[in-house]
């Protein structure tokens, strides 16, 4: 659906070059991409014909706008200073917004060597939004244009929906742990509904999250199953299970069976407080898929 | 309350550090001010922090300039540029960092730095690599009860930008007599696995090893645009690990049940004495 439409001012008599700045994991740097001929085809263009400039260097501002000034040596005049005035621009950004990502193509050069961004992608990192206050404004005045990010921002956990006709509800912690469960679940032709990492351990005896989550997931208009995975470290799961229950009964639009699987700490205290309200509790996994498959047949 | 299950695992914990001036002891530990003042009385040479993911960064730097040569952070919500920092720090201090984002590490009968559950930790010639903490006590779990144990446990841990990643673990567990194979728990995005399998190929890695990489139906998450293609051509996608783990030898498994059941054939098919 279609909420808006940006127009913008036609530019012409400009060239289109190319600028990116990348976090390079693995040597703890900024990867630095440029080439003189940027737009869609740029990989074509600049990968194939060498065009491309790279280098990978420290996360500071003065040394990733001196490189880029020794990239741009040799380039046609006016992208030279172009992409040198860009970059110390855009190294500003990328160091004091603590991106990730920083792409402008194409950038559009005017033949006296001033620039234009004709898009951008930019990658925010969610850990640095509790420093990165113009950032977070930005998401608070927008946040239906960022669901996840704004959820995760005020509820402290991981949801998406994988599959809006989905069957079954996944209240899971772990964000490796419920990817790989949604893969099982699909690969025997089952529906997972959403992914979640509830993180459990930040739950701090408040069932206010366990609430919210279960609101999201009781949207879903053919969930007709809640599947539990709580493999805890850390988390005391008899605590767990007294959340689970009174936040169950703060929903009573999620009207759906519950099969729990809990390992961990104190399952035993779990067992007796899942049993009060008729929820049946595995410790093994595909145990629990079979019952899941069970309450869908009836459904 | 980690201290102490740390310490009934086998851990030697000597100390502990707290900015707060009241806590003088815990369970019989003593507690120190600071991190310099705590090695300093204790000749302690590793740590876990515990502290919030905006006082990491610093925390580690207390940690390197106090001589610690073995840093566990198990904190969530990391920025990556702080990330960036600490790991150019620890390398550069020659410092080992695992994590953020990791329950830890373990010796199962011998220590555990960080929380993994007991239940998924048993002594035995597996060494096992993560960066998924609760899929790999899954896997751990599975194994345990199938009687196979593990030698050296590592969260690396799910941060883009990490303290050590599985590449770099590669001389380590070719050269530990205790690990006669080597389990991976990997996820979908970045060049981990791909790195991996390079290492392993470099390293002439001569002990069976076995992957088990979550998000096979899920879509790549972020999409690093065109700057991601020119750099990673196909990288991060569950095909694209796949294919370059296969290419180095390495038994990739499509479901939990498949590595339970391979794994533990492996096990009891290996020569005993």
């Amino acid at each position: 659906m279609v909420r808006a439409c940006r127009v913008e001012q036609q530019v012409t008599g400009v060239t289109e070059a190319y600028i990116s700045f990348m976090v390079d994991p693995f040597s703890a740097g900024v990867r630095i991409m440029l080439a003189e001929f940027g737009g869609v085809d740029v990989e074509a263009l600049a990968g194939t014909s060498g065009a491309l400039r790279c280098a990978i260097v420290e996360p500071k501002i003065e040394v990733i706008t001196a490189k880029v000034r020794e990239l741009t040596k040799g380039l046609t005049f006016n992208i030279e200073c172009a992409l040198n005035d860009a970059g110390i621009r855009l190294a500003h950004a990328f160091i004091g917004a603590e991106l990730s990502l920083l792409e402008i193509n194409p950038l559009f050069v005017r033949p006296d060597g001033s620039w234009i961004a004709g898009d951008a992608k930019i990658i925010t990192d969610d850990n640095a939004m509790f420093r990165q206050s113009g950032l977070r404004a930005l998401l608070d005045s927008r946040a239906i244009a960022y669901p996840e990010a704004d959820r995760k921002e005020r509820h402290g956990c991981d949801y998406v929906v994988v599959d809006p006709d989905g069957e079954i509800g996944l209240l899971t912690t772990g964000a490796g742990l419920s990817m790989m469960l949604i893969d099982e679940l699909r690969e025997v032709g089952l529906r997972p509904y959403n992914f979640l990492d509830v993180r459990t351990g930040g739950l701090r005896g408040n069932p206010a999250r366990l609430i919210s989550v279960l609101e999201w997931i009781a949207e879903g208009p053919r969930v007709k199953v809640l599947l539990v995975n709580i493999f805890a470290g850390i988390t005391d799961l008899g605590e767990f299970s007294r959340l689970l229950i009174e936040s169950f009964s703060r929903v009573p639009q999620l009207d759906v069976p519950i099969v729990a699987r809990l390992v961990g700490t104190n399952v035993e205290s779990a067992r007796e407080i899942l049993a009060l309200r008729d929820i049946s509790l595995f410790t093994d996994l595909d145990k629990a898929i079979t019952q899941v498959r069970k309450h869908l047949l009836h459904a | 309350m980690h201290t102490v299950r740390m310490r009934n695992f086998g851990t030697n914990i000597v100390a502990g550090v707290s900015p707060k001036p009241d806590v003088l002891e815990i369970g019989g530990v003593p507690v120190f001010a600071t991190c310099r003042e705590a090695v300093l009385a204790t000749r302690a040479n590793s740590s876990v922090l515990l502290v919030g993911a905006e006082q990491l960064l610093g925390a580690i730097e207390d940690a390197v300039h106090a001589g610690i040569k073995l840093i566990v952070t198990p904190t969530e919500g990391m920025p990556v540029h702080d990330a960036l920092r600490a790991r150019r720090l620890t390398q550069e201090a020659g410092v080992t960092w695992i994590g953020a984002s990791t329950p830890g590490m373990a010796v199962p009968g011998v220590a555990k730095l960080g929380f993994l559950p007991e239940a998924a930790l048993s002594a035995g010639p597996l060494g096992l690599m993560s960066k998924s903490g609760t899929l790999s006590y899954e896997a751990g779990y599975r194994l345990t009860l199938r009687g196979v144990g593990t030698s050296v446990w590592v969260g690396v841990g799910g941060d883009p930008v990490k303290g050590t990643y599985f590449s770099e673990l590669v001389p380590f567990y070719a050269s530990d007599s205790q690990t006669e194979a080597l389990l991976i728990v990997g996820e979908i995005g970045g060049r981990e696995e791909e790195d991996f399998a390079e290492a392993l190929m470099a390293q002439r890695f001569s002990k069976p090893v076995f992957a088990l990489i979550a998000g096979r139906s899920s879509p790549e998450g972020v999409t690093m645009g065109h700057a991601g293609a020119l750099v990673h051509g196909s990288y991060g996608a569950y095909t694209s690990k796949k294919a370059a783990l296969e290419r180095a030898g390495v038994t990739v498994f499509g479901s939990l049940d498949e590595m339970t059941s391979v794994i533990a054939r492996w096990h009891a098919s290996r020569p005993h004495g």
